[in-house]
C-alpha cells in the first residue's frame, strides 16, 4: 500500500452525559493513501459523521472527549491547540456537508465566501482572489461563472450550491476531502453529476477523499476500500468491491438486503429489525447481537474484535465462518 | 371501476414579481395529467423535485384546488364535492407526508393524532376508540406504550409508522404516500416499505407512490408514471417500464440510479438541471437535457401517445424506436 497520508489509531469519542461520558465512538483505526477514496458507511447514529468532526478538530471543547490517535502525514493532530487546528483545517482537511443551505453563508454572495478561504490559506487578494474564485465556480460546472460570483445562496438551485460548497472545499487545494452525505439532499440526476465532478477533481489533485454514507450504491461508486461502522465500532472493512459482493457481517449483509436497488423486484427487503441504540445504551457483548438473526448466546457476552476474513478483509462477528455465505441464501446481486 | 381516475388535473400558482404586486403570470405545476389506479395496486409517481409530483397528490385529495380537470376516486366525483361532503369523503382518501417530524402536532400524544380520524368521522364509539388506536399501533409495529408518548419521543422510521397508522385510522380505499420513506435510513426504509405492502396484501388499499428514488419505485409500484416540469412523459407497468425505459429522460433517471453490483466508476449523468417552470422552454420541455433533440423537438411539445402494451410516451423519438 502507499504510504499513509492518515493514519487514526484508537479513536474514541465521548460526550459528557448527565452523570456520566457517554461514548459515541469507540476504537476506530482508519488508514486513508493519497488518492484514495475510503467509504465509512452505517445508519444515522453510528458515529459517522462525529468521526469527520474530529479528523478536524470541531467537536467542542469541555463537552466532547477525544482519545486516541490521529496522524496527518506524520504529524500528531490530537491536542493541537486552536491555532494548531486552523493549519490543518480547511487547509490540509476540508469537509462538504450534507446540507448546502445551512453551510453556505445566507448574506454574503459566492464570491465572498470563496475568496475567504483564497485569502486565509493562499493569501490571495483583491482581482487574483475574483479571478481564482471564478476559475473555481467554472472548474466545478457553474455555467456563467463571473455573474454568478454575485449571487447570494438562496438564488441558486441545491446542486449548484453544492457545487459551490464544493468549489470552497477544494480551492485551499487539501490532501484530504471529507464529504458527509454530500448527495442525500439532491436529486438523482444530480447526485450522479456531483460524484462525477467529486471524482474528476480528485484525479486532478490527488487528494484522498473519506466519503460518508448511508446509501451502498453511492459508495460503491467512490470507494475503494469501505468501513462499515455499527454503534461507534467498525464490524467490517476492506476494498469496497469485496466487501459488497460477499459481505460476511450479519450488519453488512442487512444493510445490502435493504437496498431496493435497480434491480427486478424479488420479493420482500430484508430488514433490520429495530433501530442503532443511542451512545450510552449499548449492549454487553457484540453491539449488533439484539437486531441480528443470526445471534447465539455467546454474542451477549463477549465483544468480537476485527480479525480478518480468508480474504484479508476485517470482520467482526463471532460466526464469522459459521454463517452462510451471502450469495447462497439471498441470491446474489 | 377503478379506485383512481385523473383526467386533465391542471395546478397553476400566481406569481407575484413583487410583494404588492398582482399575479399577472402564472407556473403551470401540473399540466393536464391523466392517471389510473386500480384497488389494490401501487402506482409510482416519480420525478425530481419541482415536477409537480407533490402537487398532484395534493391536488388529488384537495389539499390544493385544481385549476381544472376531473378525479374520480372509487366513482366519485372528488373536484365537484362541496366542503361539508369533502370532508366527509376525506376518510375515502389519506394521505402519509414526507416529514414526519412536521407532519404530527407535538403537542398532542401520538395516540390522540391517531385518535383524532376516528373522532371526526364517527367511526367508533368514544369508549372503543383507545382499543381501536392500541390494534392500529400494533398494525404498524408499535405497541401499547408508545400511545400516550408525544412525536419528540419518537425516531423517524417510528414517526413514519404513526403516520400510517393516522392514515389508516379512518379505513381509507386510497393512501397518496408522498416520499414516505426518503428521510429515513436504508434499514429502516425496507422495514417501512415492507410493512406498506404487507398493508396493502391485507387491505386492498390503492396506493399513489410519489417518489424520486426509481429504485424504491421499481420496487414497490406496478404501474409507473414518470413526470418532468408538470406533465407525465412516460407511463407503464412497472417492471417493463425500467426494463426498457422509452422516454430519454426516462432512461437518465433510471442510470442515474447508483445501483449495486455496477463497480467503481460513474454512468453518463446528463447536463444541466430542472429548467424554472416559471419559464419553461418551448416544445418538448426536456430538450435542453436530451441527447437526441431535434428542432421539432424545440418547436413542438409531443403528445402522450399510447404504443401498445400499455404503455405511453411523450417523445416521438422513442416511437420510431
Amino acid at each position: 500500500m502507499a504510504e499513509a497520508l492518515l493514519e487514526v489509531r484508537g479513536l474514541s469519542i465521548s460526550f459528557r452525559g448527565a452523570t456520566r461520558w457517554l461514548p459515541a465512538v469507540d476504537g476506530l483505526d482508519i488508514d486513508l493513501a493519497r488518492g484514495q477514496t475510503l467509504g465509512l458507511v452505517g445508519e444515522s447514529g453510528c458515529g459517522k459523521s462525529v468521526t469527520a468532526l474530529s479528523l478536524l478538530g470541531l467537536l467542542p471543547h469541555g463537552t466532547a472527549r477525544v482519545e486516541g490517535s490521529i496522524r496527518l502525514s506524520g504529524q500528531e493532530l490530537t491536542g493541537l491547540d486552536e491555532r494548531g487546528w486552523r493549519a490543518v483545517r480547511g487547509r490540509r482537511v476540508a469537509m462538504v456537508f450534507q446540507d448546502p443551505m445551512t453551510a453556505l453563508n445566507p448574506l454574503l454572495t459566492v464570491e465572498a465566501q470563496i475568496s475567504e478561504v483564497l485569502r486565509l490559506h493562499r493569501g490571495l487578494s483583491g482581482k487574483a482572489a475574483r479571478e481564482e474564485a471564478a476559475a473555481w465556480l467554472d472548474r466545478v460546472g457553474i455555467p456563467d461563472p463571473i455573474s454568478r460570483l454575485k449571487s447570494h445562496p438562496h438564488e441558486l438551485s441545491g446542486g449548484m450550491r453544492q457545487r459551490v460548497l464544493i468549489a470552497m472545499s477544494l480551492c485551499a487545494r487539501p490532501e484530504i476531502l471529507l464529504a458527509d452525505e454530500p448527495t442525500t439532499a439532491l436529486d438523482v440526476t444530480i447526485q450522479a453529476q456531483i460524484l462525477e465532478l467529486l471524482a474528476d477533481l480528485q484525479r486532478e489533485l490527488g487528494m484522498a477523499m473519506i466519503f460518508i454514507t448511508h446509501d451502498l450504491g453511492v459508495v460503491e461508486r467512490v470507494a475503494d476500500r469501505i468501513c462499515v461502522m455499527y454503534a461507534g465500532k467498525v464490524v467490517e472493512e476492506g476494498p469496497s468491491g469485496q466487501i459488497l459482493s460477499n459481505p460476511c457481517h450479519p450488519y453488512t449483509q442487512g444493510l445490502l438486503g435493504a437496498v431496493p436497488g435497480f434491480r427486478p423486484r424479488t420479493g420482500r427487503l430484508t430488514a433490520i429489525p429495530g433501530r442503532v441504540p443511542p451512545p450510552g445504551s449499548w449492549p454487553e457483548g457484540c453491539r449488533f447481537h439484539p437486531r441480528c438473526s443470526h445471534a447465539v448466546p455467546a454474542c451477549a457476552a463477549t465483544l468480537p474484535p476485527l480479525s480478518p476474513r480468508p480474504d484479508g478483509c476485517g470482520c467482526a462477528c463471532l460466526r464469522q465462518g459459521e454463517l452462510p455465505p451471502w450469495a447462497s441464501t439471498e441470491g446474489g446481486l | 371501476m377503478s379506485l383512481l381516475a385523473v383526467r386533465g388535473l391542471e395546478v397553476r400558482f400566481p406569481v407575484r414579481d413583487g410583494l404588492f404586486s398582482r399575479a399577472r403570470r402564472f407556473v403551470r405545476a401540473v399540466d393536464s395529467i391523466d392517471l389510473d389506479l386500480e384497488p389494490g395496486r401501487t402506482l409510482g409517481l416519480v420525478g425530481e423535485s419541482g415536477c409537480g409530483k407533490t402537487t398532484t397528490g395534493r391536488a388529488i385529495l384537495r389539499l390544493v384546488e385544481p385549476n381544472a380537470g376531473r378525479v374520480l376516486v372509487d366513482g366519485t366525483d372528488v373536484l365537484a364535492l362541496k366542503s361539508g361532503d369533502l370532508r366527509r369523503f376525506r376518510r375515502h382518501m389519506q394521505i402519509v407526508f414526507q416529514d414526519p417530524y412536521a407532519s404530527l402536532d407535538p403537542r398532542r400524544t401520538v395516540g390522540q393524532s391517531v385518535a383524532e380520524g376516528l373522532e371526526v368521522h364517527g367511526l367508533c364509539a368514544p369508549a372503543e376508540r383507545r382499543e381501536r388506536v392500541i390494534a392500529l399501533f400494533d398494525r404498524v409495529g408499535l405497541s401499547e406504550a408508545h400511545v400516550d408518548r408525544r412525536p419528540h419521543e419518537f425516531s423517524g422510521g417510528q414517526r413514519q409508522r404513526v403516520g400510517i397508522a393516522r392514515a389508516l385510522a379512518v379505513e381509507p380505499k386510497l393512501l397518496v404516500l408522498d416520499e414516505p420513506v426518503s428521510a429515513l435510513d436504508v434499514s429502516v426504509q425496507a422495514q417501512v416499505v415492507n410493512l406498506l405492502e404487507d398493508i396493502q396484501a391485507e387491505r386492498g388499499l390503492g396506493y399513489l407512490f410519489i417518489a424520486h428514488d426509481m429504485g424504491v419505485v421499481r420496487h414497490i409500484s406496478h404501474e409507473i408514471a414518470v413526470m418532468y416540469l408538470g406533465r407525465i412523459v412516460e407511463r407503464g407497468p412497472a417492471e417493463e417500464l425500467c426494463r426498457e425505459p422509452l422516454h430519454p429522460y426516462t432512461k437518465l433517471l433510471i442510470a442515474s440510479v447508483p445501483s449495486l453490483g455496477a463497480g467503481k466508476g460513474m454512468a453518463a449523468p446528463a447536463r444541466g438541471e430542472l429548467p424554472s417552470p416559471l419559464d419553461p422552454p418551448a416544445g418538448c420541455p426536456f430538450h435542453p437535457r436530451c441527447p437526441h433533440a431535434t428542432d421539432a423537438c424545440r418547436a413542438e411539445r409531443p403528445p402522450l401517445v399510447d404504443v401498445g402494451q400499455r404503455r405511453l410516451v411523450a417523445c416521438p423519438l422513442a416511437l420510431r424506436g
